[in-house]
């Protein structure tokens, strides 16, 4: 669960964290502890990560991704990530 | 959108051009492969390359973790083994398969591999040393151009980028 897409703080702006191979790194950089056995249901997981996740806007995630070194990414939609600077650099080849 | 989903560079042009030789009718017998990769896109490669006849060897690391559960489907008809390519002993054994590769496939991030002196360069003057070239494969997420070329990334952050993810859409 640590890698999956939910919500920021800004409305319709979403960000998909993502723990890689160990999610300790991810979890902590957004404020939660890497195990947490109270934790029973689905929905109890998504609600604890959710609500951290939302503390957040989509650049501060980008920051902390990468002093954290994470995959994790903004999720764009098909007509945003044409516009991406990384998209016109392979155009421009 | 037009990128095609793979390209192919020449990197040397010093070994001379001869074919890969097969062992029987599979299109692949007789290739070896080398493989650096985790999880399950480069793996799944040298999986189909398995498939068509290829004799394939999966490198990994000690220090380095992969998904328990992506093994078994995943490596279906390689070999594997586990070295150190920080230490001498480890070095010594992988430059041994490496002098009888055909192909080796890396899917770590690029400059990885080349950090620990197996990137594409050195392999070309390997191959410049030995005379027989090598087919080297690189697999990411983000391409290799652009400013997301180093980013670190796995296919559902592929996804979430080019949509259609988004919840929104």
């Amino acid at each position: 669960m640590s890698a999956n897409l939910y919500a920021t703080k800004t409305p319709n702006e979403y960000y998909h964290i993502h723990g890689s191979l160990e999610a300790s790194t991810t979890l902590k950089m957004i404020g939660l502890e890497p195990y947490r056995p109270d934790l029973a249901t689905h929905e109890d997981i998504v609600q604890t990560i959710e609500s951290a996740v939302k503390r957040f806007t989509v650049d501060e995630l980008e920051e902390l991704n990468a002093q954290n070194r994470q995959a994790g990414i903004k999720a764009y939609t098909h007509a945003e990530f044409l516009k991406t600077p990384h998209v016109s650099q392979h155009l421009e080849r | 959108m037009s990128l095609p989903p793979w390209s192919v560079e020449g990197l040397e042009d010093k070994t001379p051009q001869i074919p890969l030789q097969t062992k029987d009718n599979r299109l692949l017998s007789g290739i070896k492969v080398l493989e650096l990769c985790r999880i399950i896109a480069g793996p799944t490669i040298t999986r189909i390359l398995g498939e068509y006849g290829a004799e394939v060897i999966k490198v990994t690391a000690p220090y380095l973790s992969d998904v328990p559960f992506f093994q078994v489907d995943g490596n279906m008809g390689k070999r594997a083994t586990d070295l150190d390519l920080k230490s001498a002993e480890g070095r010594e054994a992988f430059e041994k398969l490496l002098a009888e590769a055909d192909v080796v496939v890396d899917g770590y991030r690029p400059g990885a591999i080349a950090k620990l002196g197996y990137g594409p360069k050195q392999l070309s003057e390997l191959a410049i040393k030995r005379g027989k070239g090598f087919v080297y494969v690189n697999e990411n997420c983000f391409g290799y151009e652009g400013e997301w070329a180093s980013r670190p990334g796995w296919q559902q952050i592929s996804d979430c980028v080019r949509s259609p993810a988004t919840p929104s859409d």
